[in-house]
C-alpha cells in the first residue's frame, strides 16, 4: 500500500451517509486543534442532495450534500480521505465506487459484519489503486492535532482528558474499539499522549493488517514508540512477530494480546478436523504473547501491568533523547456546546415554544391524556375524543353521545355544501386532503357550525332565567337568526329523523334536562311563525350536550369553557369528515371529470 | 463472529444442489436423512440403499469413528434403533488419547448410504486474507493429520468472483490423484465455496466409485455475515424458511444464557454472558468487546480464576430498559451462587459512543430490583467506567446504590481499569 501518512493538517475527507452526530464530532475536532476550515469538505446521501447544517465552532455553516460519490468527489478533487458511514450492506460497494474517483485514497469502513470476502476483495482493490483501508467495524483513527475519524476519542471532553488535541510521540494499533479509547487515555498518562492511533477493527481480515499500520508508523520518523493490543484467535500478531525478527520493526513495541480467560471457555474452541492443524493453541493469547516477547516486544504478565510498562519504554526514549521536548498542552479550543447537549447537563435553560397537554409520544407507548394508547383499545371511539378533547372530563353516557353524533352527521347526501364542495375538488383531480379541506372551509354557522352556537343562547337563557318567549321576541327584534333553528327542508310536519334519534337517546339514558327542555319551548315559540323553524341537528346536539354536561356535574365555570373554545363544533367537522372522505373518493373510483357549473344554472345580470 | 459451522447434512445438501452450476454432467442427489426427535416423530420408512446404511451424530464434532459414535451395517432399521438408543445420551468426545473431552448431549444424527470404497481422497479449503488455500492428498481418511506430510498445497490468488480454477492447477491436481472425477468435482466445488460464502470445507474421506464422486464425511463453515446475501441459496436445498447455525456440541446454553442470546438477537447493541461457574465468587458486568475480555484475563491474570463466574459485554450503545434486562438476569444468576463474600464488579473502558448515564440507570434499575437480596447476602458492587456522560452516570450509581445501603465503590477513568478487578479481589487498593 502507498503513501505511510494517511492524514495531515490539511486532510480533507468525504463523508458517505449523513451521519449529523459524527460530522459534527469532526468538525468540533478541527475546532478544538486550531484547523483553519472544517476537515468534512462533502457529503454523500444517496437519496438527498442539497446542504448539510451543522456547526464549526460558534458558526453555523453548511456542507454540501451529494447523492454519488463521483460527484462529491469531482467538486472536491483535494479531499483524499473516505469515511465509510455505509451500513454493512453497502459499504463495500461504496469503497469500491470510492477507489473508481482515483482520489479517495484512504477510507475508513466503520461497519459491523461485512462479509469476509469483500473484506478480502478489498485488501486486493485497495493494492491495485494504491489505497488504504481502515476497517471494517473500525471506531476511526486519529491523528493528534490534525484529524480525526468519526466517533473515535469519543466525546470532546474525553478527547481533552486524552490530550488527542495535540501530538505526543506514540503509535498505537488496536483490534477493539472500545479500548482503542481507553488506550489513548492510557498512553497520554504513562507517556506523552499518541501520535497517530489506527483502530484496525476485530474482523478477521481487515483490510490494512495489523502489521500493515504498525509498519507505516515505524516508517513515520514521528513515531517514537509502538503500543499494540492484539487479540485471541487469528494469525495477525505472528506478522507482527515475524517483522520484529526480521528489524523490519525497530521501534521499540509494547503489546499485550487479550484473552487469557479463554482457556476457561471449555468446549468454546471449535475442535473436529483439520482445523486442528492450525492449533487452536498457536492463536491462544498466551502464546501470542510469549512469541511476541520472545521476538524482542516489551510483554507486561497481565494487561494490569500495560501501563507501567509503556511507562517505563517511555521514560527511557525520554532519557537517551535529550532533544525530546514536552508537548504544548495549552493550545486548544473548545467549542460550544449544543443547545440539546447543554440542555441535558443542566448548563442552560430554554423556554418552550410549545405546550401541549393531551398527549405524549416521547415513552415507549404513545399516552392519550396520560393513559397508554392501548387502553383506549380496548375501548369505544368515544373514550379516545373524550380524552385529546375534553381530556377525560365526559361520562360513559357522553362518550356514547359522541359516537352517535358522529354516525348521524357522518353524511348527508352530495347536495349540501361540504360533499359539494369535496366533490367539485376531487373532480378537478385534487387530492383526498385538499378535496376534504375544500369541503371543512364551508362549515360555519349556516352549515353544521351552529352548535356551539346553540348551546352558547340554551346556557345563557338558562342560566339568566329567560323565558322562550322572551329570548324569542328579543331575537326577532335584533333581527338575528337563532342558531340551531330552522332547516331549508324539514319541518314540524315532516320532522328531521335525525332529531328524533337525539331526542329518543336523551329520553332513554334520563339525560334529557333542563337545556333540552328550553329549547323544545324555544321549538314551540319559533313554530308559530313558521312551520320550518324547527330545532335542527346542530341545535340538538349543542343542547343535550349541555344536558350531559350538567348531569355529569360540570360546574357552569367549567362549561363556560367548553363553549368559549367553540369545542362543540368539532363534533360536526369529525363526523361529516367521513362522509367527505367518502366523496371525494367516490369521485376518484368513478373518474369524473372536471365539474362545469352549466351556463342555464346561472342567472347573468348586469 | 463470521465464521460458523454448519452440519455435516446442511452442508452436503448445499454441496449437491449449488455444484450443478458448475459441473453439468452431474446429476447425484445427497441422499442422507437427517434425525431427531422431531424428524423420527413422521419418519415412515427409510429408502432403500442397497450396500446398507451408516448412521452418526451430527452435532460438529470429528472422530466419531474413534468414540465409537457410528453404526454401519445392512439393516436400515438397526440403524434407526442405534440412534433411538442414543438418543438424547450423554457423550463424552475425545480429540485424542490425551485430551479429557468434551461432554454433551446427542441430539441430532444422520443417516447416510453406506458406501463400498477403496480409495480415499483428502479435500480442504481455508480462507487467508489474500489466498484461497486448496489441501489434497491420496491418503485421507482417519489418520489424515498423522499423514500430514502427504497433503499438497495449492495457494490459489484471492478474488470475489467463484471463477473456476486455472487448468494448470487442475493439472498437477490430476497428476496427483490420478482421478479426473475427483479433480472436476474439486475444481466446481471451489467455485461453490466461493459463490457460497463458504469459509472452511474439508472432505475427508472424498471417495470415487464407478466414476461417482462421494463424500463421506464433511466439516464446513459458512460466513454468516453473508446470510443477508445468500439466504435464497442457503434455505432453498433445505427447503426451509430461516438459516439456523447450530450450537456446538456441549455448548448448551443455561436458560439465563439463552435469555441473554434473545435480547441480544432483539438488539442492536452486543449482549454477551457466558456462565463459566455458576458457584463462583466475582461476577462481571462488563461493557466493551476488547474491555470485557481484559476484564475477564486480569480475574485470571491476578490467580483468581476459579472464583470467576461468568463472561460478559453489554456495549453498543444499549438503552436503558436492555441494560435493566440484561443486568438482571445476570444478577439472578450471581444470588444463586453459594460462593461467600461476592462482588459485583461493573466495569468498562472509555466508552467512544456508549452512553454510560443511559445504560448504567439501567443497571441500577436491576440492582434496585433485587436490593434486598444484595444487600442479605453481603454482596459488595465496585464500579469503574468513562466514556460519554460518564459522570452524571457514576454519580447516579453512587447514589443509588448507597441509598439501598450495599458497599459500593464508584470510580471514573482515573482508575487504571483492570485495578477495579485488584480492588474488588482484595478489597482494598494496594497499588
Amino acid at each position: 500500500m502507498s503513501s505511510n501518512v494517511l492524514f495531515t493538517a490539511a486532510t480533507q475527507a468525504i463523508v458517505y451517509n449523513q451521519h449529523a452526530i459524527p460530522i459534527q464530532k469532526m468538525l468540533d475536532y478541527d475546532w478544538l486543534i486550531n484547523r483553519e476550515a472544517p476537515s468534512v469538505v462533502a457529503i454523500v446521501n444517496p437519496n438527498h442532495e442539497g446542504f448539510h447544517r451543522c456547526f464549526f465552532g460558534p458558526d453555523a455553516i453548511t456542507i454540501p450534500v451529494y447523492k454519488t460519490i463521483k460527484m462529491a468527489a469531482t467538486r472536491h478533487q483535494k479531499a483524499d480521505v473516505f469515511v465509510n458511514f455505509a451500513s454493512e450492506r453497502s459499504a463495500y460497494d461504496a469503497s469500491v465506487e470510492a477507489f473508481k474517483t482515483e482520489t479517495l485514497k484512504t477510507h475508513i469502513i466503520l461497519a459491523e459484519g461485512m462479509p469476509e470476502n469483500e473484506s478480502r476483495e478489498l485488501v486486493r482493490l485497495a493494492r491495485r489503486n494504491d489505497g488504504w483501508i481502515l476497517g471494517p467495524s473500525s471506531v476511526g483513527a486519529i491523528k493528534a492535532g490534525q484529524f480525526i475519524v468519526g466517533n473515535a476519542g469519543g466525546k470532546i471532553e474525553n478527547i481533552v482528558e486524552s490530550k488527542l488535541y495535540r501530538p505526543g510521540s506514540v503509535g498505537l494499533v488496536a483490534k477493539s474499539a472500545g479500548m482503542f479509547n481507553e488506550l489513548n487515555y492510557l498512553i497520554s498518562v504513562y507517556a506523552d499522549g499518541i501520535f497517530e492511533g489506527a483502530h484496525i477493527g476485530g474482523d478477521t481480515y481487515p483490510v490494512s493488517s495489523m502489521l500493515d499500520n504498525l509498519l507505516r508508523l515505524e516508517y513515520d520518523p514521528n513515531v517514537k514508540m509502538l503500543v499494540l493490543l492484539g487479540e485471541i484467535g487469528g494469525e495477525a500478531e505472528y506478522a507482527v512477530v515475524e517483522a520484529l525478527k526480521s528489524k523490519r520493526i525497530k521501534k521499540p513495541l509494547v503489546a499485550w494480546v487479550s484473552g487469557t480467560v479463554a482457556s476457561q471457555f471449555e468446549g468454546e474452541v471449535q475442535f473436529g478436523h483439520a482445523g486442528a492443524r492450525s492449533g487452536s493453541k498457536h492463536v491462544s493469547a498466551e502464546a501470542k504473547n510469549k512469541a511476541l516477547a520472545d521476538a524482542g516486544a516489551h510483554v507486561p504478565e497481565s494487561f494490569n501491568d500495560f501501563g507501567l510498562l509503556i511507562n517505563k519504554v517511555f521514560k527511557e526514549f525520554v532519557e537517551t533523547n535529550k532533544s525530546y521536548e514536552k508537548p504544548d498542552d495549552e493550545n486548544y479550543n473548545i467549542p460550544p456546546l449544543d443547545m440539546r447537549e447543554a440542555l441535558k447537563r443542566n448548563l442552560v435553560r430554554k423556554e418552550s415554544s410549545i405546550v401541549s397537554s393531551i398527549s405524549d409520544d416521547r415513552g415507549e407507548e404513545p399516552t392519550y391524556n396520560g393513559k397508554d394508547i392501548t387502553e383506549y383499545i380496548e375501548k369505544p371511539l368515544g373514550s379516545t375524543i373524550n380524552a385529546l378533547w375534553f381530556k377525560g372530563g365526559l361520562n360513559m353516557i357522553g362518550e356514547e353521545f359522541l359516537e352517535l353524533c358522529l354516525k348521524i352527521t357522518a353524511d348527508h347526501g352530495p347536495a349540501v355544501a361540504t360533499a359539494h364542495n369535496a366533490i367539485v375538488t376531487s373532480r378537478a383531480n385534487r387530492d383526498i386532503a385538499t378535496s376534504t379541506a375544500a369541503g371543512i372551509l364551508t362549515i360555519g354557522d349556516r352549515h353544521g357550525g351552529a352548535i356551539d352556537g346553540a348551546a352558547r343562547w340554551a346556557f345563557d337563557c338558562v342560566s339568566n332565567r329567560v323565558t322562550a318567549r322572551s329570548f324569542v321576541q328579543e331575537m326577532k327584534e335584533k333581527k338575528e337568526l337563532i342558531m340551531g333553528i330552522g332547516h331549508k327542508i324539514k319541518s314540524a310536519q315532516n320532522p328531521d329523523k335525525r332529531v328524533e334519534v337525539l331526542k329518543k337517546f336523551a329520553e332513554t339514558k334520563g339525560i334529557a334536562g333542563s337545556y333540552l327542555k328550553f329549547a323544545l319551548e324555544v321549538e314551540q315559540e319559533t313554530l308559530k311563525k313558521k312551520n320550518n323553524l324547527i330545532l335542527n341537528v346542530d341545535g340538538a346536539i349543542g343542547v343535550i350536550f349541555l344536558d350531559i354536561l350538567a348531569k355529569s356535574g360540570k360546574r357552569p365555570y367549567e362549561i363556560e369553557e367548553i363553549l368559549k373554545v367553540g369545542s362543540l363544533n368539532g363534533i360536526f367537522i369529525l363526523g361529516r369528515t367521513i362522509g367527505m372522505i367518502g366523496h371525494a373518493i367516490d369521485q376518484k373510483r368513478m373518474n369524473e371529470g372536471i365539474y362545469r357549473h352549466p351556463w342555464d344554472d346561472i342567472q347573468y345580470i348586469s | 463472529m463470521a465464521q460458523k459451522a454448519i452440519s455435516e447434512y446442511v452442508g452436503k445438501k448445499l454441496i449437491f444442489h449449488h455444484i450443478k452450476k458448475y459441473l453439468p454432467n452431474f446429476e447425484d442427489e445427497y441422499q442422507g436423512i437427517q434425525i431427531n426427535e422431531e424428524t423420527l416423530k413422521t419418519l415412515k420408512k427409510l429408502p432403500k440403499f442397497p450396500e446398507g446404511y451408516v448412521a452418526k451424530p451430527d452435532q460438529l464434532f470429528g472422530k466419531r469413528g474413534k468414540n465409537k459414535l457410528i453404526y454401519a451395517d445392512k439393516s436400515g432399521k438397526k440403524a434407526i434403533t442405534w440412534i433411538k438408543e442414543n438418543l438424547n445420551e450423554t457423550a463424552v468426545v475425545k480429540r485424542n488419547d490425551k485430551d479429557k473431552g468434551i461432554k454433551g448431549t446427542l441430539t441430532d444424527f444422520v443417516i447416510e448410504p453406506f458406501i463400498g470404497h477403496e480409495v480415499e481422497f483428502y479435500v480442504a479449503f481455508k480462507t487467508i486474507r489474500d489466498k484461497d488455500i486448496i489441501y489434497i492428498s491420496t491418503e485421507g481418511g482417519i489418520e489424515i493429520e498423522e499423514n500430514w506430510d502427504k497433503v499438497t498445497e495449492f495457494k490459489v490468488p484471492f478474488k470475489i468472483d467463484p471463477i473456476p480454477l486455472p487448468q494448470s492447477l487442475k493439472k498437477n491436481m490430476l497428476d496427483i490423484l490420478g482421478d479426473e472425477a475427483a479433480v472436476e468435482f474439486i475444481s466446481a466445488l471451489y467455485q461453490v465455496f466461493k459463490e457460497l460464502n463458504f469459509t472452511y470445507i474439508e472432505i475427508n474421506p472424498l471417495t470415487v466409485v464407478e466414476g461417482h464422486v462421494y463424500i463421506l464425511d464433511l466439516v464446513a463453515r459458512l460466513d454468516d455475515t453473508a446470510l443477508y446475501k445468500r439466504y435464497a441459496d442457503w434455505t432453498e436445498p433445505l427447503g426451509v424458511k430461516e438459516f439456523h447455525f447450530p450450537t456446538p456440541f456441549g455448548k448448551e446454553l443455561s436458560l439465563a444464557e439463552k435469555k441473554i442470546k434473545e435480547l441480544d438477537n432483539n438488539s442492536g447493541a452486543a449482549l454477551k454472558f457466558s456462565l463459566l461457574n455458576p458457584q463462583g465468587r466475582v461476577w462481571l458486568l462488563a461493557s466493551g468487546g476488547g474491555a470485557s475480555i481484559i476484564l475477564a484475563d486480569t480475574v485470571g491474570g491476578l490467580g483468581h480464576a476459579a472464583d470467576l463466574a461468568n463472561y460478559s459485554d453489554f456495549s453498543g450503545n444499549p438503552n436503558t430498559d436492555e441494560s435493566a434486562q440484561f443486568a438482571s438476569i445476570i444478577i439472578q444468576e450471581m444470588l444463586k451462587s453459594r460462593a461467600k463474600n461476592k462482588v459485583l464488579i461493573i466495569a468498562g473502558g472509555i466508552a467512544n459512543f456508549t452512553d454510560v448515564k443511559a445504560t448504567y440507570r439501567g443497571v441500577v434499575d436491576a440492582i434496585e430490583q433485587h436490593g434486598d437480596a444484595i444487600k442479605s447476602q453481603g454482596i459488595k458492587i465496585f464500579v469503574r467506567r468513562g466514556g460519554p456522560n460518564y459522570k452524571e452516570g457514576l454519580a447516579y450509581v453512587e447514589d443509588k446504590i448507597s441509598d439501598l445501603e450495599i458497599p459500593v465503590e464508584v470510580h471514573g477513568p482515573e482508575l487504571y481499569m483492570t485495578e477495579i478487578i485488584a480492588l474488588a479481589l482484595t478489597g482494598n487498593k494496594e497499588k
